[in-house]
């Protein structure tokens, strides 16, 4: 591809060949992306069958009977979505084997070789350890269904027209449904179990290196100096993962992203990454196969799990966020990157990392961009996922609405998890639903992105660039991130949703193609990493205008989203909210 | 070489001393006891970079969808 400069703009005016299907990186990205996608479709598809089924529609029948019965989410209710909840394509035996062998580093509090090994004594200890806690919650859990169903019973016996006795029942079921919550999470503390995790890694590493490494070879390039580089950058990747499972590290959301980047960092700007690493170190293809698989978890079915208000909170509102703060970037604040601010502004208004990977390779941000907006985005997730539990409840705020607000505008979507669930149930579903909506956008926002970025800001000023030329510019790998998308939603709706749990959402997404998206993420943020000059990530934040950017950018989201959510829950469809 | 070497391993402190010393000390602080409990009662992973990595995403998702498809009430 030639390089043409005109003015400050440099730009590609190369043109397509059939060659560069097994030539470039972009198209590599979307063949390995798809055979792990076909893979998981063939593995986990199969799963739902006649028996799966069955179950389905007898859960849903007791749905249909309860839903119509009683005013309020009954027992039998809620037993029936936990038997829906229980079947899932992954817990099959070749589920589990793929799990075992993809398996990342343990959490672990104290001591970091429990991250790779835990022996049966150690298990059994800690598990006699943790069997008081767990005998106290399954009493109080078996204590609370026992209250719940004498109220729901009281209730039932006078037709479900005595609101007092209905409130009763309600409050009722609610303990009963944190109580297994407390007994669930104590149940887990006593089944642990003991592992060696260091021969499957080794096994895992050698697979992605000649997964990847094929590529590369078929690219031009060698595989054997690929592989004994890959060692080098998987090691980095797996010291992500440890120091991202500590207990305290875990609680903060600093996860394997900001390690990757700063063992990485740390490495080349002390030792310096060493030159027989280098053939590895390869951000772009990483990024652009788990890009790839990350489409296929972008449903568009999920943006209606929760009604319109949820389309209007995630998709009216994160779109009006990004615009506006890039273009403030642009003319007031004057960030003097496009692609920084691209970055940062998508970052922040979207869903954290997610959307500032895809996105910053959408617009073919460097690398130290994607570094800032990653750092930016950790450091005011830590602080919102604090702040905003405890103003909610300072101010008596209804959680639907705190939910909305949290799930729209806290970065990442872990954090969205435990800030919402922190406040109530409800919080968590409203929150959960509302950034999980956010995280479907990714797909739209990075196309979009993509096609401005060739279109218009990689032009001179007033130049028409022809449908050919855009074609030829546009990253490919895009196009494979959407089709993966296009395809796994138009199965999702055809199949309906609930087989769609079973052998999409738990099947081939969270039994392969998620495990795939993790990793090569993290070997990604390990490269930019060891590719970085720490002098220049600094060159980046000069004047702190990334940080004025997303500053404003979180004010702006902050307003508009608590509006809109305020307005959509609770004046257009307060039936919706009364539902939920 | 042996300069850059010490470099590297400060470096490494420094990290190890975040994870072991600062990390649990902030965790000490009232206005963050809580929730950080809280966390570590569920074993939620604030990190979680998307919707798929978390369970209690897949546990609001399936809740959220039978609430809106079997909502109860109707006849009341």
């Amino acid at each position: 591809m030639s390089k043409e400069k005109e003015g400050s703009v440099v730009y590609d005016s190369g043109q397509s060949k059939l060659s560069d299907l097994w030539k470039k990186e972009d198209y590599w990205a979307i063949w390995l992306g798809s055979i792990l996608l076909i893979v998981g479709i063939m593995i986990f598809f199969p799963k739902g069958d006649q028996a799966v089924m069955t179950k389905i529609q007898d859960a849903n029948a007791i749905l249909t009977t309860e839903a119509a019965r009683a005013p309020f989410k009954t027992i039998a209710w809620h037993n029936a979505v936990s038997a829906k909840k229980k079947l899932k394509a992954t817990s099959s035996s070749i589920g589990k084997t793929i799990k075992s062998f993809t398996s990342k580093t343990k959490g672990w509090k104290s001591n970091p070789i429990d991250a790779f090994y835990f022996s049966a004594s150690a298990a059994k200890a800690k598990n006699e350890a943790a069997m008081p806690k767990y005998e106290a919650a399954k009493a109080a859990l078996a204590s609370a269904l026992n209250t719940a169903k004498q109220t729901e019973a009281k209730a039932a016996d006078a037709g479900f027209s005595n609101e007092q006795l209905n409130n009763d029942a309600k409050a009722a079921i609610t303990s009963w449904r944190t109580a297994g919550k407390k007994a669930s999470s104590a149940k887990k503390k006593i089944g642990n179990k003991p592992y060696n995790l260091l021969p499957s890694l080794i096994g895992f590493m050698l697979f992605m290196a000649v997964f990847f490494g094929i590529g590369k070879a078929v690219m031009g390039e060698s595989i054997v100096k690929f592989i004994k580089g890959f060692t080098f950058v998987f090691l980095i990747a797996i010291l992500a993962y440890v120091a991202a499972g500590n207990a305290t590290m875990k609680h903060y959301g600093i996860g394997y992203a900001a390690w990757a980047i700063l063992f990485g960092l740390i490495v080349s700007n002390t030792i310096g990454t060493p030159k027989w690493v280098a053939p590895a170190v390869q951000t772009e293809y990483y990024i652009k196969t788990g890009l790839v698989l990350l489409g296929a978890e972008i449903l568009f079915g999920k943006i209606l799990s929760i009604g319109v208000p949820g389309i209007f909170v995630a998709w009216i509102v994160t779109p009006i966020v990004l615009v506006t703060t890039y273009l403030v970037g642009q003319k007031i604040i004057k960030v003097p990157s496009k692609t920084l601010n691209m970055t940062v502004s998508a970052d922040m208004s979207v869903c954290g990392v997610s959307a500032a990977i895809a996105v910053a390779s959408a617009c073919r941000a460097k690398k130290e961009e994607l570094t800032l907006a990653v750092g930016l985005s950790l450091v005011f997730t830590s602080i919102m996922m604090i702040l905003m539990p405890a103003f909610i409840k300072a101010v008596n705020m209804p959680h639907v609405l705190g939910g909305a607000w949290m799930g729209g505008t806290i970065d990442a979507t872990g954090a969205v998890a435990a800030a919402g669930a922190f406040l109530s149930d409800q919080a968590l579903y409203v929150a959960a639903t509302i950034k999980m909506i956010q995280n479907v956008l990714i797909g739209v926002i990075a196309f979009c992105v993509a096609l401005y970025w060739v279109a218009k800001v990689d032009n001179i000023e007033g130049q028409k660039v022809g449908k050919m030329e855009i074609w030829n510019r546009f990253p490919k790998f895009v196009i494979g991130f959407i089709f993966a998308s296009i395809v796994f939603s138009a199965i999702y709706a055809s199949i309906g949703k609930d087989l769609a749990y079973v052998i999409i959402d738990h099947g081939a997404i969270r039994g392969l193609s998620k495990i795939g998206r993790g990793w090569f993420f993290c070997l990604a943020f390990a490269s930019i990493g060891l590719a970085t000059n720490f002098r220049e990530l600094r060159s980046y934040f000069k004047g702190g205008k990334p940080l004025i950017l997303y500053v404003f950018g979180q004010s702006l989201n902050l307003c508009l989203t608590l509006g809109m959510a305020y307005v959509m829950f609770y004046l257009v469809f307060p039936e919706i909210t009364a539902s939920i | 070489m042996v300069r850059k070497v010490i470099n590297l391993t400060i470096s490494f402190a420094i990290c190890l001393g975040f994870m072991f010393y600062v990390g649990p000390w902030v965790d000490t602080f009232e206005s963050v006891k809580p929730l950080i409990d809280f966390i570590e009662e569920r074993d939620i992973d604030a990190g979680a970079l998307y919707y798929t990595e978390i369970e209690e995403f897949s546990e609001a998702n399936i809740n959220m969808e039978n609430t809106m498809d079997y909502t109860p009430g109707k006849n009341f």
